[in-house]
């Protein structure tokens, strides 16, 4: 499906009314630029325009609703208006606010429907991409580009499922589950007291499956909330310390030794782990052990002496390997037993391993294990750094407090409760992914694995009593083969996402370097744990834009501040790249984001541009702004919206 | 590659790895194109395609008494 916008309208809202129209020649065009100046009310209006398209203001508040009115403004409703097109088909949604009431009202039309329905009814097709989650992946901003690198979140992840199409899969395993309970529904009037009892089991046990499912999604939410807070907390902190001349230098020291710290235990621990991957190297008593498994094998003539081939060529053989001859049954008896031992498959795998054994173990086993208590040793002086770098962080902050600074005193307090509360959260989410333990009283339990596979002997159980077994195994293996699909996908399409997002990532970041190491739940970035404001940027758009480029479906990229904190390089490198992938780039954009952007822009876009300005009637620097040209301006009461390339350029706020 | 094509593949190899036939796989991705190039699929569809993919299944049965 190609999802594109043609414009909005917005009335007595915070924003100016204003009726944006993002066509050239009847056509939605590929780039719009839509500069307002800082106080225009653009928050509000992607704020409108995610609420229109998802339906969420079905929920909103009614002093929630009333703060969208514009101040000072007596007006009654406010009306926002948003015009798309799914596939060519036009499609027009308008959200009704009333404030007296605090109530909201949607309209919906499309061809479809035949008329206006007055609720939010887009087409069944474009449903699934207009919920909130998945309109936020291309209403894109610096706090997604942020949380896309959060660890905790599978923000990255999300939005791989959500833009490569693996939910369908999700939706066959529906169906497939409704039709076997539907199966089980019409196997006919059962008065067996044990199918009473397996369903009301497997309810009880599907309703703990949903409990324990929230928890995990709320404790998610929340830990992603406080780790938000705690980097503000942190930030906070840091710009407290450094008013504090007396002992600014020290604590910036502190922090870079920290920093250095965390980075040598992050590298003693990969190397660490790189070794113990070979079994050889954990102690010389393993190896030595390795060692006699293999001379026993060579003693046994294993595996050559056990193979299936052996045996068939036994089976052609005159006389046995004993002398004794071999007459047409005995060979027959070989022939047939020949496939009780071992084949190509297994026998490999057996001379892979004397292989192996041969190639890295050595008798005196000393090397590979004195390397590893090397790499040992280097991991325990890293997290020794690490300790004695937090206690200098930590000591100077205590100097502080106890010379009476209750400010930093309250931040660090509010610091130790979240990180109590994230530790709490941690052990819920242990509990709930944990693997299950023998007798697990399920009742309160919220180990999923327990719960689902008690759902799983419950399914069997209510399956032989309605007689609906090989229905309830086809469920079974599909649902089997859609989560393996599932999983081979994901992990192919984020294998070629990462390359894809590395080699975009060298032309915009040609400067300092960057690259995604793992796509796992969020992007890990190679090598560094903080990236700055800039290349968190970079890194979401090079994701973002390489993602929606390779799905099937299209959508709108519709971007807040696209090169706020870009410097000119990367800027030019965005801009460049911009046009290549995405199928429409929509962008509100301030008057100092336009130097190297526009130019790039334009200089990779094959098609027209759509140049909007719109400001403020009321705005205090409005006699600044250059005077409108004679066409292509709509005025309204509140806003003035300028179309055209010249204004564009030339507008200073 | 679109990304039909990495589900396609996807789907063939975990079809192959549960020892099921080919055509499993051939009826799944026919499913799945369908559900992709259409705006919606209606219950008697999506049980068309189901039936499709359950006929083409190998199952071994058995005869279990119930509890």
């Amino acid at each position: 499906m190609r999802i594109e916008l043609l414009g909005w309208e917005s009335k007595g809202l915070r924003c100016p009314d204003a009726a944006v129209d993002l066509r050239i020649d009847g056509e939605p065009a590929q780039i719009a630029l839509i500069q307002m100046p800082n106080g225009t009310g653009k928050t509000t209006t992607l704020q409108m325009l995610m609420a229109t398209l998802t339906g969420v203001a079905n929920q909103w508040r009614p002093e929630f609703i009333r703060s969208l009115r514009r101040p000072g403004d007596e007006q009654k409703k406010g009306t926002f208006q948003v015009d798309l097109q799914a596939d060519g088909t036009p499609i027009t949604v308008e959200l009704d606010l009333d404030f007296e009431e605090g109530s909201v009202q949607y309209r919906t039309t499309t061809p479809a429907t035949g008329g206006v329905l007055r609720k939010w009814a887009p087409p069944p097709g474009l449903r699934r991409f207009v919920t909130p989650e998945f309109i936020r992946l291309f209403i894109f901003d610096g706090e997604f580009a942020e949380r896309l690198l959060k660890d905790d979140t599978n923000e990255a992840e999300r939005a791989i499922e959500a833009l490569c199409e693996l939910y369908l899969l999700d939706e066959i395993e529906g169906v497939a589950n409704d039709d076997w309970e539907r199966a089980v529904r019409n196997a006919g009037p059962s008065t067996s007291q044990g199918l009473t009892r397996a369903q009301n089991d497997r309810d009880k046990v599907r309703s703990q499956i949903r409990k324990a499912e929230k928890a995990r999604e709320k404790a998610n939410e929340r830990l992603s909330d406080i780790q938000t807070q705690m980097t503000s907390l942190n930030a906070q902190i840091e710009t407290h310390i450094s008013e504090h001349s007396e002992i600014r230098e020290q604590h910036e020291r502190a922090i870079e030794e920290k920093a250095e710290a965390e980075r040598r235990l992050e590298r003693a621990l990969g190397d660490l782990f790189q070794r113990l991957r070979f079994p050889h190297a954990i102690h010389s008593a393993v190896e030595q052990e390795l060692i006699g498994l293999k001379d026993n094998l060579d003693q046994l003539q294993l595996p050559e002496s056990t193979t299936r081939q052996f045996f068939i060529e036994l089976a052609r053989a005159q006389e046995c390997v004993c002398g004794r001859p071999l007459d047409d049954d005995t060979r027959e008896a070989i022939a047939t037993r020949a496939d009780q031992y071992m084949g190509e498959d297994e026998a490999g795998a057996i001379n892979a391993l004397k292989e192996d054994i041969d190639r890295y173990c050595t008798a005196d086993g000393d090397s590979s294990f004195a390397d590893i208590q090397e790499k040992t040793r280097e991991l325990s002086e890293a997290m020794h750094s690490v300790q004695l770098a937090d206690q200098t962080v930590r000591g100077l902050k205590r100097q502080l407090i106890d010379k009476g600074d209750e400010h930093l005193k309250a931040l660090e307090q509010q610091h130790s409760q979240l990180e109590r509360e994230h530790d709490e959260l941690k052990e819920v989410l242990q509990d709930i992914d944990r693997e299950p333990v023998s007798d697990e009283d399920l009742e309160d339990s919220y180990c999923l694995k327990a719960l689902k596979s008690e759902l799983d002997r419950l399914n069997e159980k209510i399956s032989r009593i309605t007689n609906t077994l090989g229905h309830r195994r086809r469920v079974e293996t599909l649902t089997q083969i859609v989560h393996n699909a599932k999983q081979v996908a994901r992990d192919s399409i984020k294998h070629k996402v990462r390359t894809e997002c590395n080699n975009t990532l060298r032309t915009i970041l040609s400067n300092d370097p960057l690259y995604i190491d793992e796509i796992a739940g969020n992007l890990k970035i190679h090598n560094q744990r903080g990236a700055s404001v800039g290349q968190n940027l970079s890194i979401g758009y090079a994701f973002l834009l390489n993602l929606l480029h390779r799905g099937t479906n299209q959508f709108p990229l519709v971007v807040d501040s696209p090169c706020g904190a870009l410097d000119d390089g990367r800027r030019e490198a965005i801009g460049s790249l911009i046009p290549k992938l995405a199928t429409q780039f929509i962008s509100f954009v301030i008057p100092t984001e336009r130097p190297h952007f526009v130019e790039a822009l334009e200089g990779a876009s094959d098609g027209e541009i759509a140049y909007l300005t719109l400001f403020r009637n009321s705005d205090s620097e409005v006699s600044r702004y250059p005077t409108p040209p004679a066409t292509g301006v709509q005025m309204t009461n509140t806003g003035t919206l300028v179309y055209g390339r010249e204004y564009f350029l030339g507008f200073r706020a | 590659m679109s990304t039909n094509e990495e589900l396609a593949n996807a789907i063939e190899t975990a079809v192959s790895e549960s020892g099921q036939q080919r055509s499993v796989a051939k009826r799944l991705i026919a499913w799945v194109s369908e559900m992709s190039a259409r705006d919606s699929l209606n219950k008697e569809e999506h049980g068309r395609h189901l039936r499709n993919v359950f006929d083409a299944m190998e199952i071994e049965q058995e005869n279990g008494n119930a509890d």
